[in-house]
């Protein structure tokens, strides 16, 4: 195979596609300016407006509808024009760094809770926050739930060293707004939760995929503190010591239930491995509707 | 007829597969031979992408073909995504990987459109640079596709179907021929699609893509259509692959519809309207 790069650098005119590649990128990101001058006009000499705004409503549109994908309750809350604003701003201010779609949004809750125009809904940037873990969840990798049974053939004496490895997917976020229940309120299968009704205090989401559905679920602020210390790698007896502390009366027995019975511990050893590093990057996730 | 380009699906028709049609398609089984698929949608670690497609790979084979390498920009394509390319191709061994002439990303972004870019000398060493640069990387032959344009560049450019010859013949890749797109740009542009596919480089062809189209019209007036893959593929273009296909002979088909997908049923009609061409021809040889 031939290598022509010598042969593009050695073009007069070398860079001249860079150039022009430039001012068409930062005409799509600016709606109100003229066309690129590198574009050829019509022949009486007008701008071919019309023609070069079918790349800006392509980029825009479908970014816009990820975003929508995404973000379903957020949108719910603020209605679909407001929502379309919101993300045409975004969109202005963050495109996708990579093709990976998939990705698109990590920043969404972030951006909303610098949004003036959003301040009035200070749970929004919450709600976006837990949609947000619930798109990462869905596309993290695949791990096999065990069973809380397995827990039984632990020896009692060797607890306290215990290592649970989470499920890669698991993701617990605390908010000072009822997030869950916001949640809740706007998903078919949970009819019986009115925005109406909401409880007065915050509270903490258990995000998992086991296996193909992400579910959220409700969990105690003990639960969460449980078990961001356990993602965080802490021992069995290290995270029990960390929540009794702020929470003197947690129900050990019920809460480990809680956390098997979502499939969010796929592994458990008396040595620090490599899934417990992964882990510990989550953190990131964890802390970032209290920061 | 030699058939050069380096694609090994089977010469049938089928559709683009999409997450929502997965479940339906494992059910039925329905009698395609592959499917095809954007890499970019599968690059995650796990979940329902990497579920659904392991399964159809079990009993279909497959294409990748891909939006993101910006292959027509003037920087590299990122190594990153062809690392991600290469981990994908060794997990699902597919028959034949494709791109676009178009450029996608910039030091601003990723844009999630095919962007154009001027048909020069310049360009042209560019595209057939970065080209070189995938196939060596990916270790992997691949078709590139004629793109749908809805602007043009000042200057002299380089006829298209020259365009996509030079690069052909100099990298050694195949090309993807998606009539949509010929009847799209063609139009757009005021020239003939039939004049196009009389020039464009038949040998080199191993993959051939239908599409939707949407009116529109331009600030003067004239015609302009979308390349929406949002609805039936139109007579027009049928006609042009009835053409293509009396030509060339059964080629590997793929019917494309991205937004507004319909139910299943209603996109594996469209392929099978295509499988019925490919039928005609196969008979009539």
């Amino acid at each position: 195979m031939t290598n022509s790069g010598n042969r593009a650098n050695s073009q007069p005119g070398f860079k001249g596609w860079q150039v022009k590649q430039k001012a068409f990128s930062a005409a799509l990101q600016a709606p109100g300016d003229d066309p690129p001058k590198s574009l050829k006009r019509y022949p009486g000499g007008t701008a071919p407006n019309k023609r070069f705004n079918v790349y800006r409503n392509n980029v825009a549109l479908s970014l816009i509808n990820i975003l929508r994908d995404v973000f379903p309750v957020t949108e719910a809350l603020v209605g679909p024009d407001f929502f379309t604003t919101l993300a045409r701003h975004f969109i202005a201010a963050h495109l996708p760094e990579t093709p990976m779609m998939f990705k698109y949004g990590n920043r969404f809750p972030a951006f909303i809770k610098n949004y003036q125009p959003a301040k009035g809904i200070r749970y929004l940037s919450d709600i976006a926050a837990l949609e947000w873990a619930a798109n990462e969840a869905l596309y993290a990798a695949d791990a096999a739930p065990l069973a809380i049974d397995e827990l039984s053939r632990t020896p009692e004496a060797t607890l306290p060293d215990l290592r649970l490895t989470l499920h890669p997917s698991l993701r617990c976020l605390t908010s000072d707004w009822p997030i869950v229940s916001i949640w809740q309120a706007h998903q078919q299968d949970h009819q019986e939760q009115s925005l109406q009704q909401l409880p007065a205090e915050g509270e903490a989401a258990l995000i998992c995929r086991p296996k193909l559905s992400v579910t959220i679920k409700k969990v105690t602020p003990a639960s969460a503190t449980f078990i961001n210390a356990l993602n965080q790698g802490a021992t069995f007896g290290g995270a029990v010591e960390v929540t009794l502390e702020s929470h003197p009366g947690f129900d050990i027995p019920a809460n480990l239930a809680v956390l098997f019975n979502s499939g969010g511990v796929v592994a458990l050893s008396h040595q620090p491995d490599e899934l417990n590093q992964s882990t510990n990057e989550r953190g990131d996730f964890n802390d970032r509707v209290d920061q | 007829m030699q058939d050069r380009a380096p694609c090994h699906l089977p010469a049938t028709a089928s559709v683009g597969l999409k997450l929502e049609h997965c479940k339906e398609v494992l059910e039925t089984t329905p009698a395609f031979d592959w499917f095809e698929v954007h890499p970019e949608n599968y690059m995650c670690d796990g979940g329902p992408p990497h579920h659904f497609l392991t399964k159809i790979r079990e009993r279909y084979d497959l294409s990748l073909h891909g939006v993101g390498l910006s292959i027509g920009g003037a920087v590299r394509p990122s190594k990153d995504h062809i690392a991600r390319l290469k981990t994908l191709i060794k997990r699902y061994q597919p028959k034949s990987f494709s791109e676009h002439l178009a450029w996608s990303s910039h030091e601003m972004g990723y844009f999630n459109d095919l962007l154009p870019l001027p048909l020069t000398e310049e360009t042209c060493a560019l595209v057939i640079d970065h080209i070189n640069e995938v196939q060596n990387s990916l270790n992997h032959q691949m078709l590139l596709e004629n793109p749908s344009t809805y602007v043009a560049f000042e200057g002299t450019e380089i006829p298209e179907t020259e365009f996509l010859n030079e690069v052909a013949e100099r990298t050694g890749c195949g090309l993807l021929l998606d009539i949509n797109n010929v009847y799209v740009s063609s139009t757009n542009h005021g020239r003939q699609a039939s004049d196009y596919l009389s020039k464009f480089p038949e040998k080199h062809i191993g993959e051939i893509h239908l599409g939707g189209h949407a009116p529109d019209t331009d600030d003067e007036g004239n015609a302009l259509l979308i390349d929406a893959h949002d609805r039936e593929i139109t007579e027009a273009v049928w006609s042009l692959y009835e053409q293509v296909i009396a030509q060339k002979g059964p080629t590997p088909t793929l019917v494309e519809w991205d937004n507004d997908v319909p139910a299943w049923p209603v996109l594996m009609r469209e392929a099978q309207a295509a499988e019925a061409i490919l039928q005609k021809q196969r008979v009539a040889a």
